[in-house]
C-alpha cells in the first residue's frame, strides 16, 4: 500500500510521526497550534452560549461572542472532517490505497485538529474538523485564565494561545495546511488521486472564512492590527518562502526520478497542446518547454518589493531566476538556490511586517498590480488568480480606510467581476482576456 | 476598555425594565399567620463575572467545614466557572465548624446561624430544614430577598445578583417568556369568559426583587403590523385581585340594582361586616341581585379570576416554587425550576436516567447535611441542561391545554374507568377540614371522596396497572391528579394491537398487546428538550401573548418536506432571521446534537448521553427508491388536488393537495387529540382559602376545579392564526367553563352557567393546537377528513368541521321536560345528578362507586328521583300558558313554545336556590318592567340557533373586527324561532336577554311568516345555520334564512305526517307516520330523499342524533335506537323500553357525563326516564367514538303533566353551524372555524358533486415521475457557502433575508441583535471553479435528475 502512495508520501507520514511537539518547542520558536504539547479541550469547551456560542453577536462585549456559531455554520473549516466522508474523498483514499480518508493521518492532519490522542480532552471530537484549537492553540493552559476575563491577551498567548492576529504568525499557521510544511504536504500523487487544486491568499481567505472577529476600538487596544494590503503582502512573502523551502527540501522536491510536480505551475502541463501561449518572463529566465516552478506569488511580490524597496525587488528577481535556472540543471543546485530564495522571502516578510502600508502604499499597489498585467503580463493562471485576489484585498482596504466611498467601491467591485470571470476556470485561462478585464477595471478606478 | 465589567450596566438595564407597580398593599402576615422576625440583612455582592480559584475558595471555606462534600460546588459543569458558595448564596464563609455534625449542639447551631442567612418566616420555611416547604406560594413575595437568595439564588427575584454577571440576557428573556408571565393563560381566561375584551393580552405575572407586583415591559417596543401579527406585547400588568374584578357574566344576580336583605345577601370580604352600606340601597327592587352600587359588590366576582388567584390550575409557575407535596410537584423557582432536577417520576420514558431516583423529591446529594429521606430536595447540587420531561411536567401537566400529557400518551382520568380500584368501598363523608386538606393539594372537588385524595394511595396508583381492566395510569401526579393512558382503538372503541387487530376486552394480556398512543418521539426516547431548545425554553426576550407564536422549532426543520431534506434551521414563528442553526448545538459530551452521517441524520439525546436516534426524513419516505419508503406516507404527501386520488412523484408541486404551507404536518400526523368538554367551577363563599399570587393572604370564596368530559376520540379542524399562515390545523375543545355559585347562606345563586366570551361567542372554547401525539402508523388518514367511499363517516365529518355530534352535550344538575294535555301544561326541572363533585348522574355507574350509600338509597327508592328531603329541590314545576311542545334553556332563561299560550321566556336563574320560593318566574320583578311573552295562536315548537349562551351585540366595532380579528355573527343568532301551527314561523329578537341590562327585556315579534300557508300545521323546527327545516302538514319545508327576516323556500319534502327532523352534516333525518327517513341535504336547495333509507316505526316522534346513532322516541314501544353510521342504510339497532317501563316515549336528549353516555327520555304520562347508554361495566369500548349503546334504565320520575319534550344539553363540540356561522370562541388571534366554501373543498368537486376517498392504497392511482423529474431541490447546505467561482451571494439560500426579520430583533436582551461583519463578507471570494465537492450535509441521491 505504502508503495503505491509513493515514497514521498510515506516519508511524509513517517515525518509526521517523528516531528513531535517537543522537538518543535525545543527549536525555541513559537509553535503553531498543532505542534504544541497542550491538550486540546474540544470545540464544545468554547461553544457555551455565554462564551463564543451566542447565536448573534452581543452588543456590549469586546468580542462578538458568536465566533463558534460563525465557524460552525459558515466556516468551511467546520466541515473539513465531513469532507473526508464524501464520495470524492472515499475515491481519493481508494486511489491512494488507504482504507478510508477519515482515519488516515495524511488526510486528518489538515482536515481535522489531528493532535495525538493523549492531547485530546474529554469533549474533543475529531469530527469537528479544523476546530477552534486547531488555530487558537490547545486550551489546556489558557482556557482558565481566558475565561476569568482577567488575563491580557499577552498572558493568554504566554499560556499557549496562538497569536492569530499577527499576520506573520497567522500566515505561517495557515500555510501549514494551505500550502504545507515539513510534515503535511499535498503531493502530486494526492492530487492525481483526486484532491482538488490548492489556492491561497491570506487576506482573501481570512475574509471569506468568514472572519469571526470585528476590528473595532477595543480590538485595536488589545491586538495587533494589520490592514488588508499589509496582510496580503505578508501572505505573499510567506507563501514564497514556503514554496522555496519545499523546493529546497529533498524530502519534498521530487518523487522518484520526477520532480514533485505540485511545486510547479499546473498549467505548464495541464494545458491542451493546441494552447500556444508561451512567452518569456523576466523573473524566470528559462526557455520554452520547461516546466516552471509555481511562482504565482512572485509577480505580486515584485510589485510589492518594487514599491517598498527596489533593491529588494532586484534581489527577488535575481534569486528567483537562480532557482529556475538551477531547476533545469540539477537538484542540488536547485535546493541551494531555493534556500537562498527562501531567505529573500523571509526578508520581504520582515520588511512588510515593519511597514504600515498607508494610503499611498495602497494606491501604489493598486496601480502596480494592474500595471503588471495590463499588457498581458499575467501569463499563467496562478498569477492572474493571485492578482484578482490581491485587487480584492486592495479594494477592501481602500473602502475600510475611506479612500473610496461606498459608490466608488461598488463601481470598482463591479468592474472586478470581469477579472473574476477571466479566472473562473483554470483550464480555460487566457492571458489576453484577463488583460482586457484589467483594462476595464482600470477604467473604473477613480482619480484619487 | 478591558477592565470594565459589563455587570453594572446589565444590571441597570435589566432592573429598569422591571418598572414598579405597587398596585396592592403587602399583607402583614405570611400564610399561617406567622409574624415576620425583624432582621437586619446584609446584601451579598453580586457573584463576580470572574475571579481566581483562590478567591473563590475563600468564599467557600467556612461552608465546606460542614458541607464537607458537594456534588458540584459551582453548580456548573464547566470547570471554567469559578464560584464560591457565598457568591451565589450569600452568608458568611468565614464561620467554621471544627467538630462533627451535631445539629442539636448549641455551638453548632450558633455557628450555623451565624454562617447562614436567616429567614423572616422561620416557621413557614421549617427552618432549619433546607427542604422546599410545601405549598409555599407567596412566601417568596414576603421573605427577605437575601434569604431567598440563600435558599435559591436562581429565583427570579434575585437571579440578577447570583447569575446576572454571565446570564443577564437570558434572565431578561426568561422573565418575559410565557412560562413566567402566564400572559396567555390569563389572557385567554379573561377573553373567553368575557372579563377583558382584548385578544392582544394585557395581563402577566412578574415581581420586583422585594416581591411586589411588577409591570413587565418589552425592552423597546414599537407596535407594527408585524408585532401585532406575532402577538408581541409592549407590556403586561399585574392581574388585579379577584375581589375587585367585576363579574363579566350576564347572570341575573350580576344585573345591576337590587334591594339587599342582609341575611339573604350578606356582603363578605369588603370592610362592611354589618352591611350598613347595603341598607342604603333603595327598597322595592329584587333582593337577589347585585347591589345597586353596581358590579363587584357583594363579592360577586368573576369566577375565572378567582380561579387564577386561588385554585391550582397550571400554577405555580416560574415565580414560585412547586408545591413540593406530591409526586410530580417537586421543584424550586426561577432558573432552577428547569435547570435543577428533582425526582418526580419513576418512568424512564418521562424522566430518563432520573427515573431511578424515585418520585418523591428526595435527594442523592453527597452533602452530608442534606437528609436523604426528606422530600423537597433536588437530586443533585448542580445545574443541568439535561432536563427530563418529568421536570417540565411539574408545570405542564394540565391536560386540555398544556400538551405534555398527550405527548406522553395520557389524558385526565374521568373518575369512571376502573372506578372500583379508585373509589373507597365505604362512602366517605369528609369533614370540611378533611376536604380542605385534600383540596389544598388537589383542586378536584371529587378528590376528598376518592382514594387518591390520600397521598399514600396516590403515589402508588400506577402500581395498580397490572390489575386494571379499563385503563392504565401514569406515574406522575402533579396537582394530585391521575392520568389515564390513551390506547389505539377503532371508532367503535375496540382496543387494537399494532397491526390493527381487535384485542378482546377480557384478554388478560391486553395491555401488553395494546398500543399506547404516546408520541413516537417519546417512543424513541426523546424528552421535551430534544425539540424545544434553549430559545423555546427561555423565550426570545419579547413579551408574547400566545405560545404558538413563541416557538422557533417546526416539524420540517428536522424532518424536511416531501421535496427537501431538512435545513436544520429553525423556521417557527419565533425563529430568528434565517433561523437558528441546529447543527451548532453541542451536547454535554462535546458531540454535536445533530449530525449527518452517511446520508442519515442523527440526533443525539440532550438528556441521555447513551442515546441517539435516526431522524425520519420525509423526502425519503416518499421516494420509492429509498429503504424508508412508505406507501401511505407517499400517497398522503404526494396526493394531487382534485377528486381522482392520483398520487406519486409525477404530481407537480402546484397540484399537490396537501401542501406544507397550507396545512400543518401534525394535522395528519397526530394520533389523537384531547378534548376537554368543560370544567365545572363551583364557587363557594364560605371557603376561606389562601391566595396563591401577589400579596397572598386568606380571603373567603373558593372554587374547586372539576373536569367534566375529557375525551380522546375527537378530531376537528379549522384555520390557524395568521401568524401560522392560516394553516389548516387540528382544533381542540379547550377548557370551557360552567360556573356555579353558592353564597354565604349556601344558596345556589347560579348553577352550571357557561359564560359568554368577550366577543359575544359562546365560551365553549376551541383553539388550534399541536397535540404532540405524533405517530407513524396511527395517523389520520383519508376518511378522517373526506367522504368515505363507504359513506360511513357522516358523523366523523360533522365532528371534523366543528359542527358537533350531539354526543358530548351537557345535561347538568337539572333536566328539563315539558308537556301537557288538553290545552294546559307546563314544564319541570328535575334534579338528575349529585350536587357535590363528582356530579354523578343519580343511579349511574359512577354514582354506584363514588356515592355507594346514596346509590343504595336510590335503589331502595326503586330508582325514583326523589331525595326525600326538601321536596322541591328534587323538581321544580312551572305551569305554562298551554301545552309545552318544545323547550330549550340557554343561560338562565328557558325558552318555551307553549301552544295556545304562545312563546315565553322564563327566568330559571334561581332554579336551585333554596332561599327563593318561586324558583321559576315569568319576570324577575313587575311585569311592567319585563315582558318576555310573545302571544301566538298555537306555538307548537321553538328553536334557538344555538343553545350555547351568546351575545351577538358584543361582537362589533374595530376592537372585534380589526384588533381581535373576529368574524361577525350570522344574523339568525339574534333571534329565537317559533313554529305556530296557524301562524307559521315567528322570529323574536332575544338579544336583550344577554346584555346584562334588566330593564329592556320586552320581547316582540320581528317576523311572522307563512307564505301561501306553506307552514300550516308547523310542529317542529330544526335550525342548521342559515337553513331551517320545518315539519308541517305539507311535509318538511326547507327555508333559506340568509336574511332571517326574509325566508326563502328552497324545497318542500312531502313526508306524510312529518313529526320532527334532525341534521347531521350532509343528511337530514325525518320522522313521519311511517318511521325514520333520510334526506341528502348536501345542497339544501336540492334536497334528495334517499331511496330505501327508511326504518319503519309506528310512533316515531322527536329524536336525538348522537354520532352514529339516532335515538327516536317511539311512543309505546319505547326508544328506537337506529344505527345511522351509514346514513343511506339506517338500521334498527335496538328498541328499548326499559323492561316495559317506557310506554309513551315522545322526546329524547342524549348527553355525556364523565366517561358515560346518557339518554333523557320524555316518557309522556310516565314522566322522565334516565337511561345510561354506556358504562365501563356495560360497554368496555366506552372510550370509542361511537360505541354501541347498552341502555339501562337507571332513574325515573313522574311529572305533573304528561311530558312530550325534553331540553337538549349544552352542545359542547359545536363551534360552527352547517352554513359556516361561528358560534363558539376560538383562541389564537385570527383563528376560526372553516367557512362553508372551505368545508366544501373537502367533499365537493368543482361542479358541486360530492366525491369520496378510500384509505386503501391503490396502485392504479400512482403517477410515476415524468421524463422531467420535478425534484430538483438542492442538497441541504449546498450553496450556503460561497463556493469558489460562484457569483451572486445575495441570491443564495442560507443568506439571511432581512425581510423575515421578526420585529424587535434589534433590541438588547433579545438574543438577536446587530449584524456582524461575519454575516456580510462583502464582495470577496476566491476565483476559479474548483472541483472540490461542496460538503453538503447529505448528498442528494442522483436519481436521474435533469441538469
Amino acid at each position: 500500500m505504502v508503495e503505491r502512495i509513493g515514497r514521498g508520501l510515506a516519508a511524509l507520514m513517517l515525518a509526521g510521526l517523528l516531528a513531535t511537539p517537543a522537538m518543535a518547542q525545543q527549536a525555541g520558536q513559537e509553535t503553531t497550534p498543532q505542534q504544541a504539547a497542550d491538550v486540546h479541550l474540544g470545540v464544545a469547551s468554547c461553544a457555551g452560549s455565554t462564551c463564543h456560542g451566542a447565536v448573534e453577536p452581543w452588543r456590549d462585549s469586546t468580542v462578538l461572542q458568536n465566533e463558534y456559531t460563525t465557524w460552525q455554520s459558515k466556516d468551511s473549516h467546520a466541515e473539513a472532517y465531513q469532507t473526508l466522508l464524501s464520495a470524492e474523498s472515499k475515491r481519493i483514499a481508494k486511489n491512494l490505497g488507504l482504507p478510508n480518508a477519515h482515519e488516515a493521518k495524511v488526510c486528518l492532519d489538515c482536515h481535522a485538529d489531528n493532535v495525538p490522542v493523549a492531547q485530546r480532552g474529554p469533549q474533543f471530537q475529531i469530527s469537528d474538523g479544523v476546530g477552534c484549537e486547531a488555530c487558537h492553540g490547545g486550551g489546556e493552559r489558557w482556557l482558565g485564565i481566558h475565561v476569568s476575563g482577567r488575563a491580557t491577551h499577552a498572558q493568554n498567548v504566554a499560556a499557549g494561545m496562538f497569536p492569530t492576529e499577527e499576520p506573520v504568525k497567522r500566515a505561517e499557521m495557515c500555510m501549514n495546511c494551505h500550502f504545507g510544511d515539513e510534515t503535511r504536504f499535498v503531493t502530486h500523487r494526492i492530487m492525481g488521486a483526486g484532491h482538488p487544486r490548492m489556492s491561497f491568499e491570506l487576506d482573501t481567505f481570512t475574509a471569506i472564512q468568514p472572519a469571526h472577529y470585528r476590528i473595532d476600538d477595543d480590538y485595536r487596544k488589545r491586538k495587533v492590527v494589520a490592514n488588508g494590503v499589509k496582510t496580503w503582502a505578508i501572505g505573499q512573502a510567506i507563501a514564497y518562502t514556503r514554496l522555496m523551502e519545499a523546493v529546497a527540501d529533498p524530502k519534498r522536491n521530487h518523487d522518484g526520478i520526477f520532480p514533485e510536480f505540485v511545486l510547479y505551475d499546473c498549467q505548464a502541463c495541464h494545458t491542451p497542446t493546441s494552447n500556444v501561449a508561451w512567452a518569456p518572463r523576466e523573473s524566470e529566465g528559462i526557455g520554452p518547454g520547461v516546466i516552471r516552478i509555481h511562482d504565482g506569488n512572485t509577480m505580486m511580490l515584485r510589485v510589492l518589493a518594487r514599491h517598498v524597496n527596489p533593491a529588494l525587488e532586484k534581489e527577488l528577481v535575481e534569486k528567483t531566476r537562480a532557482v529556475h535556472a538551477a531547476s533545469v540543471k540539477d537538484r542540488a543546485q536547485m535546493e541551494a538556490a531555493a534556500k537562498v530564495a527562501a531567505q529573500v522571502g523571509d526578508k520581504m516578510a520582515a520588511a512588510f511586517a515593519a511597514r504600515e502600508f498607508d494610503q499611498g502604499d495602497v494606491r501604489a499597489m493598486l496601480t502596480g498590480v494592474v500595471a503588471a498585467g495590463i499588457d498581458g503580463g499575467y501569463l499563467d493562471y496562478a498569477s492572474a488568480e493571485q492578482a484578482t485576489m490581491a485587487l480584492g484585498a486592495i479594494l477592501d482596504t481602500m473602502r475600510k480606510s475611506d479612500m473610496v466611498d461606498a459608490a466608488q467601491h461598488k463601481t470598482m467591485t463591479a468592474a472586478l467581476e470581469a477579472c473574476y470571470s477571466a479566472v473562473a476556470k483554470d483550464g480555460e485561462y487566457k492571458p489576453q482576456t484577463f488583460a482586457q478585464a484589467l483594462q476595464s477595471f482600470r477604467a473604473s478606478i477613480p482619480a484619487l | 476598555m478591558t477592565g470594565t465589567s459589563p455587570l453594572p450596566r446589565l444590571l441597570r438595564s435589566g432592573l429598569l425594565a422591571l418598572g414598579l407597580a405597587a398596585l396592592l398593599p403587602m399583607a402583614a402576615l405570611a400564610s399561617g399567620g406567622e409574624k415576620p422576625v425583624e432582621r437586619t440583612y446584609v446584601a451579598a455582592p453580586p457573584a463576580p463575572y470572574s475571579q481566581t480559584k483562590e478567591e473563590a475558595d475563600a468564599k467557600s471555606a467556612g461552608c465546606m467545614s460542614c458541607h464537607t462534600a458537594v456534588d458540584n460546588p459551582s453548580m456548573h459543569k464547566a470547570s471554567s466557572v469559578v464560584l464560591g458558595c457565598v457568591d451565589c448564596h450569600g452568608g458568611d464563609a468565614s464561620v467554621r465548624w471544627g467538630g462533627t455534625h451535631t445539629p442539636k449542639e448549641a455551638a453548632y447551631v450558633a455557628a450555623r446561624d451565624k454562617a447562614h442567612v436567616l429567614p423572616r418566616y422561620p416557621e413557614t420555611w421549617n427552618w432549619p430544614s433546607s427542604a422546599n416547604p410545601v405549598r409555599s406560594y407567596t412566601l417568596l413575595n414576603k421573605e427577605a430577598p437575601e434569604y431567598i437568595r440563600f435558599v435559591n439564588p436562581s429565583d427570579y427575584r434575585v437571579a440578577r445578583e447570583a447569575c446576572g454577571s454571565c446570564h443577564m440576557p437570558i434572565i431578561n428573556a426568561a422573565e418575559r417568556s410565557l412560562m413566567a408571565t402566564n400572559a396567555m393563560f390569563w389572557g385567554i381566561a379573561t377573553y373567553n369568559n368575557g372579563i377583558l375584551p382584548f385578544k392582544n393580552f394585557i395581563l402577566g405575572e412578574a415581581y420586583t426583587r422585594d416581591g411586589k407586583p411588577a409591570v413587565l415591559k418589552s425592552p423597546v417596543f414599537k407596535e407594527t403590523a408585524e408585532t401585532k401579527r406575532h402577538g408581541l406585547l409592549a407590556q403586561v400588568v399585574p392581574m388585579p385581585n379577584w375581589e375587585v374584578i367585576p363579574p363579566a357574566d350576564v347572570f341575573r344576580v350580576f344585573e345591576r340594582g337590587g334591594r339587599n336583605i342582609i341575611h339573604l345577601f350578606p356582603e363578605i370580604g369588603n370592610p362592611n361586616s354589618v352591611g350598613n352600606i347595603q341598607r342604603l340601597d333603595e327598597p322595592g327592587r329584587p333582593d337577589i341581585r347585585q347591589s345597586n352600587r353596581g358590579p363587584g359588590t357583594g363579592l360577586r366576582i368573576a369566577v375565572p379570576a378567582l380561579n387564577i388567584h386561588k385554585t391550582r390550575l397550571n400554577d405555580p409557575l416560574m415565580w414560585f416554587m412547586g408545591t413540593n407535596d406530591q409526586p410530580g410537584d417537586y421543584r424550586t423557582s426561577g432558573c432552577g425550576s428547569c435547570h435543577v432536577v428533582y425526582a418526580n417520576d419513576r418512568d424512564p420514558r418521562h424522566s430518563a436516567q432520573f427515573a431511578q431516583y424515585g418520585h418523591l423529591g428526595t435527594s442523592q446529594q453527597i452533602d452530608p447535611t442534606i437528609p436523604k429521606d426528606e422530600s423537597g430536595h433536588p437530586v443533585k447540587h448542580g445545574f443541568t441542561s439535561q432536563i427530563p420531561t418529568s421536570q417540565c411536567m411539574v408545570c405542564h401537566m394540565h391536560q386540555p391545554n398544556l400538551f405534555m400529557n398527550t405527548y406522553l400518551g395520557y389524558t385526565m382520568w374521568d373518575y369512571e374507568s376502573d372506578a372500583p380500584s379508585m373509589w373507597p368501598e365505604k362512602q366517605k363523608y369528609p369533614t370540611h377540614d378533611e376536604m380542605r386538606e385534600v383540596l389544598d393539594r388537589n383542586p378536584e372537588g371529587a378528590a376528598p371522596l376518592g382514594k387518591w385524595g390520600d397521598v399514600e394511595f396516590l403515589k402508588n396508583v400506577s402500581d395498580l396497572n397490572p390489575t386494571l381492566k379499563d385503563t392504565q395510569f401514569a406515574d406522575y401526579h402533579g396537582h394530585g391528579w391521575n392520568f389515564r393512558a390513551v390506547h389505539k382503538r377503532d371508532r367503535k372503541g375496540n382496543l387494537l394491537d399494532k397491526d390493527g387487530k381487535v384485542i378482546a376486552a377480557d384478554d388478560p394480556e391486553k395491555w401488553k398487546k395494546a398500543v399506547h398512543m404516546s408520541s413516537v418521539h417519546v417512543d424513541v426516547g426523546m424528552q421535551c428538550v430534544d425539540c424545544h431548545f434553549s430559545q423555546d425554553g427561555h423565550g426570545n426576550g419579547m413579551l408574547h401573548s400566545e405560545v404558538s407564536s413563541a416557538i422557533e422549532i417546526t416539524c420540517k426543520d428536522c424532518h424536511g418536506t416531501a421535496k427537501a431534506y431538512p435545513s436544520l434551521k429553525t423556521t417557527g414563528p419565533a425563529a430568528r432571521p434565517g433561523g437558528w442553526d441546529l447543527t451548532s448545538i453541542r451536547n454535554d459530551d462535546g458531540r454535536k446534537r445533530f449530525e449527518w452521517i452517511e446520508g442519515k441524520l442523527i440526533q443525539r439525546s440532550a438528556v441521555d448521553p447513551n442515546l441517539q436516534w435516526e431522524m425520519s426524513l420525509v423526502k425519503d419516505t416518499v421516494d420509492p427508491a429509498s429503504p424508508q419508503y412508505n406507501e401511505k406516507a407517499a400517497r398522503a404527501k404526494l396526493m394531487s388536488k382534485g377528486t381522482r386520488m392520483q398520487w406519486g412523484p409525477g404530481i407537480e408541486e402546484a397540484s399537490l393537495a396537501h401542501k406544507d404551507e397550507e396545512m400543518a404536518c401534525f394535522t395528519c400526523h397526530l394520533s389523537w387529540t384531547t378534548s376537554c368538554g368543560g370544567c365545572h367551577l363551583p364557587i363557594e363563599a364560605n371557603w376561606k382559602t389562601e391566595v396563591h399570587r401577589y400579596e397572598g393572604g386568606e380571603t373567603r370564596n373558593y372554587a374547586t376545579y372539576n373536569p367534566q368530559v375529557a375525551r380522546d376520540d375527537m378530531f376537528q379542524l379549522g384555520k390557524h392564526s395568521p401568524d401560522k399562515n392560516g394553516q389548516i390545523a387540528p382544533i381542540a375543545s379547550r377548557s370551557a367553563l360552567v360556573l356555579s355559585s353558592t353564597n354565604i347562606n349556601r344558596e345556589r345563586i347560579y348553577i352550571q352557567q357557561p359564560p359568554i366570551a368577550a366577543s359575544g361567542f359562546s365560551s365553549q372554547a376551541f383553539a388550534p393546537h399541536f397535540p404532540h401525539t405524533e405517530r407513524k402508523t396511527e395517523t389520520k388518514t383519508c376518511t378522517d377528513c373526506h367522504l368515505s367511499e363507504k359513506d360511513d363517516n357522516n358523523a366523523i365529518m360533522a365532528q371534523l368541521f366543528l359542527q358537533g355530534t350531539k354526543f358530548v352535550d351537557f345535561v347538568g344538575f337539572k333536566a328539563y321536560v315539558g308537556g301537557g294535555s288538553d290545552g294546559s301544561g307546563g314544564f319541570e326541572a328535575i334534579r338528575v345528578t349529585e350536587w357535590s363533585e363528582p356530579q354523578a348522574v343519580v343511579g349511574s355507574y359512577l354514582h354506584r362507586y363514588a356515592y355507594p350509600d346514596f346509590y343504595k338509597q336510590h335503589l331502595d327508592r326503586g330508582r325514583e328521583l326523589r331525595t326525600g328531603g326538601i321536596p322541591d329541590i328534587d323538581a321544580v314545576e312551572q305551569g305554562a300558558g298551554g301545552v309545552v311542545g318544545c323547550l330549550q334553556h340557554r343561560g338562565e332563561y328557558m325558552f318555551v313554545a307553549e301552544g295556545t299560550g304562545g312563546f315565553r321566556v322564563y327566568d330559571i336563574a334561581s332554579v336551585a336556590n333554596k332561599g327563593i320560593s318561586d324558583r321559576i318566574i315569568t319576570a324577575p320583578f313587575s311585569a311592567l318592567g319585563h315582558d318576555t311573552h310573545v302571544p301566538s295562536k298555537n306555538a307548537t315548537c321553538m328553536a334557538l340557533p344555538t343553545n350555547q349562551p351568546i351575545a351577538p351585540t358584543r361582537n362589533q366595532g374595530d376592537l372585534m373586527r380589526v384588533e381581535n380579528q373576529e368574524q361577525p355573527f350570522h344574523p339568525i343568532y339574534h333571534y329565537a324561532f317559533v313554529t305556530d301551527a296557524e301562524e307559521g314561523l315567528i322570529a323574536v329578537n332575544v338579544d336583550t336577554l344577554a346584555d346584562g341590562e334588566p330593564r329592556n327585556n320586552f320581547l316582540e315579534r320581528a317576523l311572522t311568516w307563512n307564505e301561501g300557508g306553506i307552514l300550516k300545521g308547523a310542529r317542529h323546527i330544526t335550525i342548521a345555520g342559515g337553513i331551517f327545516y320545518i315539519a308541517a302538514d305539507a311535509g318538511v319545508v326547507v327555508l333559506d334564512m340568509a336574511d332571517p327576516l326574509k325566508p326563502v323556500v328552497l324545497a318542500t319534502l312531502p313526508f306524510k305526517g312529518a313529526q320532527a327532523t334532525a341534521v347531521q352534516f350532509r343528511y337530514l333525518f325525518v320522522t313521519d307516520a311511517e318511521g325514520l327517513k333520510v334526506v341528502d341535504v348536501t345542497h339544501p336547495s336540492e334536497p334528495k330523499t334517499v331511496d330505501g333509507a327508511a326504518v319503519p316505526l309506528r310512533h316515531a316522534g322527536k329524536m336525538h342524533l348522537a354520532r352514529t346513532f339516532a335515538y327516536v322516541a317511539n311512543g309505546p314501544e319505547g326508544l328506537a335506537i337506529i344505527d345511522v353510521e351509514k346514513p343511506r342504510a339506517p338500521r334498527l339497532y335496538q328498541m328499548f323500553d326499559g323492561g316495559g317501563k317506557i310506554t309513551d316515549a315522545r322526546d329524547v336528549a342524549v348527553a355525556s357525563t364523565n366517561a358515560s353516555l346518557f339518554a333523557y327520555v320524555a316518557d309522556g304520562r310516565n314522566g322522565l326516564k334516565v337511561l345510561q347508554l354506556t358504562s365501563p361495566s356495560s360497554q368496555p369500548n366506552f372510550y370509542g367514538f361511537s360505541p354501541d349503546p347498552k341502555p339501562e334504565l337507571i332513574a325515573w320520575r313522574g311529572t305533573r303533566w304528561p311530558v312530550q319534550s325534553v331540553a337538549k344539553g349544552l352542545e359542547r363540540d359545536r363551534a360552527v353551524d352547517e352554513t359556516g356561522g361561528q358560534i363558539a370562541v376560538l383562541g389564537r388571534k385570527g383563528s376560526r372555524p372553516f367557512t362553508l366554501p372551505e368545508m366544501q373543498k373537502f367533499y365537493l368537486d368543482a361542479d358541486g358533486k360530492p366525491w369520496a376517498v378510500t384509505d386503501e392504497v391503490r396502485q392504479a392511482d400512482f403517477r410515476p415521475a415524468g421524463p422531467r423529474k420535478l425534484d430538483l431541490a438542492p442538497a441541504p447546505g449546498a450553496g450556503t457557502r460561497r463556493a469558489p467561482g460562484e457569483v451572486a451571494p445575495a441570491d443564495q439560500p442560507g443568506q439571511r433575508p432581512d425581510a423575515v426579520k421578526p420585529p424587535g430583533c434589534e433590541y438588547p436582551g433579545t438574543g438577536c441583535r446587530d449584524r456582524s461583519p461575519a454575516d456580510e463578507p462583502g464582495s470577496r471570494r476566491i476565483p476559479g471553479a474548483q472541483t472540490v465537492n461542496a460538503p453538503g450535509p447529505k448528498p442528494v441521491p442522483a436519481a436521474g435528475g435533469a441538469e
